[in-house]
């Protein structure tokens, strides 16, 4: 006792990093599950955040619009082209609807349960981001009170984003499927079909890399990966493309690389798919 | 300085940090405007208003973005504590005092978090934490040399420099 009323300061140095260890500790064996107090301060960050970063996406995109007004111009002429042809196409997509509906009645005639018709979509605003540089951590405007739940997967325009890790009232903390060391099953989308099986996690540089679990795959660079439905995440979700093939000769393994479709840098909408029925609110 | 205005600033910079700052990301790369304030108000203040600030907000940073709980709070604490201890070996008006504390600092924060993560579990590689670095060590003298311009020479006097 004598050495630590010499020595107070370095006393109470040592107890401060000795509390935040088993704080890092505490959080470890219980990892993804804020305690009410730590959900309490999520909420109400939540509620200042919105509008912050509402406010900051406006002066963004203002900024860009001034900025880029001739890049803006010519974007402009190519979509208009592209809603051409997304009209045209729309058309005949409007014939296969029809082929649809007279497919699900006779589904529906023969009691077949479609896996597809289970999820429920809220969309959701980015409202704050992970400032760590090399993580891909943020929070979405919309929690519990509209039906979000843990592990709930998390969607844009472009691909597969994540899964939800956290959950409160008005708010929910996503992490990027990059970030992610638990497997994510795809398959290979080539020539209109769906070949070959394979598994891909995150690989610590901000990607994502996997194997095939056919050696003999017959597959490239380019190709495009969507998620199969195995497990956690629901099939056809846009993964990412093949950036690289290698082939593990210990393992005798086709291991890639994988480009993901999503910019992690630049996400601001998302969709959350849930189980139906979970949705409470909207 | 007095520990609420600190509070403030430091929430303040938290709420920047997690909203505004991300539009003037380059490359991918943020600022890191809490590592710039624990390291600044460690270096020109004396006392533990910093280094309680930077476990405070750190515990913050990783409740809402850190999927464990004490990281941040542990390298800031460790960071401000070296500060702390090293602080009196640089003249604290001279400008390449902040432009070394801040590349140093920025260093062995990005290093400690990247050894804390890693023995949690986590699976980034050191290489592409390597690969930020040097953009971000630019960005954050930017910001802490810009901030130390500004406010810095305005807000603290330091009768301890031999100029004065």
């Amino acid at each position: 006792m004598k050495w630590f009323r010499a020595h107070t300061r370095l006393t109470a140095f040592i107890a401060v990093g000795l509390c935040l260890l088993i704080i890092l500790a505490v959080s470890y064996v219980y990892k993804g599950s804020s305690s009410p107090l730590g959900r309490l301060i999520n909420s109400g960050l939540a509620r200042v955040q919105e509008p912050l970063a509402d406010a900051g996406n406006g002066v963004a995109k203002g900024l860009k619009g001034l900025f880029s007004f001739r890049a803006v111009a010519r974007e402009n002429e190519e979509l208009k082209e592209r809603v051409a042809q997304l009209e045209q196409e729309n058309i005949k997509l409007q014939f296969s609807q029809l082929e649809l509906q007279e497919l699900r009645e006779l589904s529906d005639a023969l009691n077949y349960v479609n896996v597809e018709e289970g999820y429920d979509h809220i969309s959701a605003d980015v409202i704050s981001l992970d400032g760590s540089n090399w993580f891909n951590i943020f929070t979405i405007n919309k929690g519990t009170d509209q039906g979000v739940v843990k592990d709930g997967i998390v969607v844009n325009g472009d691909g597969l984003v994540g899964r939800v890790l956290e959950t409160g009232g008005n708010w929910a903390k996503v992490i990027g499927v990059i970030d992610e060391s638990s497997n994510v099953s795809f398959k290979i989308f080539r020539d209109q079909d769906l070949n070959y099986l394979g598994v891909l996690d995150g690989d610590g540089r901000g990607g994502l890399e996997g194997y095939m679990l056919d050696p003999d795959a017959k597959i490239s660079e380019g190709d495009l990966l969507l998620t199969s439905g195995i497990g956690l995440y629901p099939a056809g979700i846009t993964v990412g493309k093949i950036s690289e093939v290698v082939q593990d000769t210990n393992s005798l393994l086709k291991q890639i690389k994988i480009q993901p479709s999503v910019n992690f840098k630049d996400i601001e909408k998302v969709v959350v798919i849930v189980p139906a029925g979970s949705q409470a609110g909207e | 300085m007095k520990l609420r205005y600190m509070f403030l600033i430091f929430l303040g910079a938290f709420l920047i940090q997690s909203t505004l700052l991300n539009q003037l990301s380059l490359f991918g790369v943020t600022p890191n405007l809490m590592l710039c304030l624990v390291m600044l108000f460690s270096f020109w203040f004396e006392g533990y208003g910093a280094m309680g600030m930077g476990i405070l907000f750190g515990l913050l940073q990783d409740l809402c973005f850190g999927k464990l709980m004490g990281i941040a709070a542990i390298c800031y604490f460790l960071l401000s504590l070296g500060i702390w201890l090293t602080k009196h070996l640089l003249y604290r008006d001279n400008i390449l005092s902040v432009f070394f504390l801040t590349l140093v600092g920025t260093c062995a924060y990005e290093l400690m978090y990247w050894a804390l993560h890693v023995t949690m579990g986590g699976t980034a590689h050191i290489l592409y934490m390597l690969s930020i670095l040097p953009l971000l060590i630019i960005y954050n003298c930017i910001v802490t040399i810009g901030i130390h311009l500004i406010f810095g020479r305005r807000l603290v006097r330091f009768p301890g420099d031999r100029y004065f």
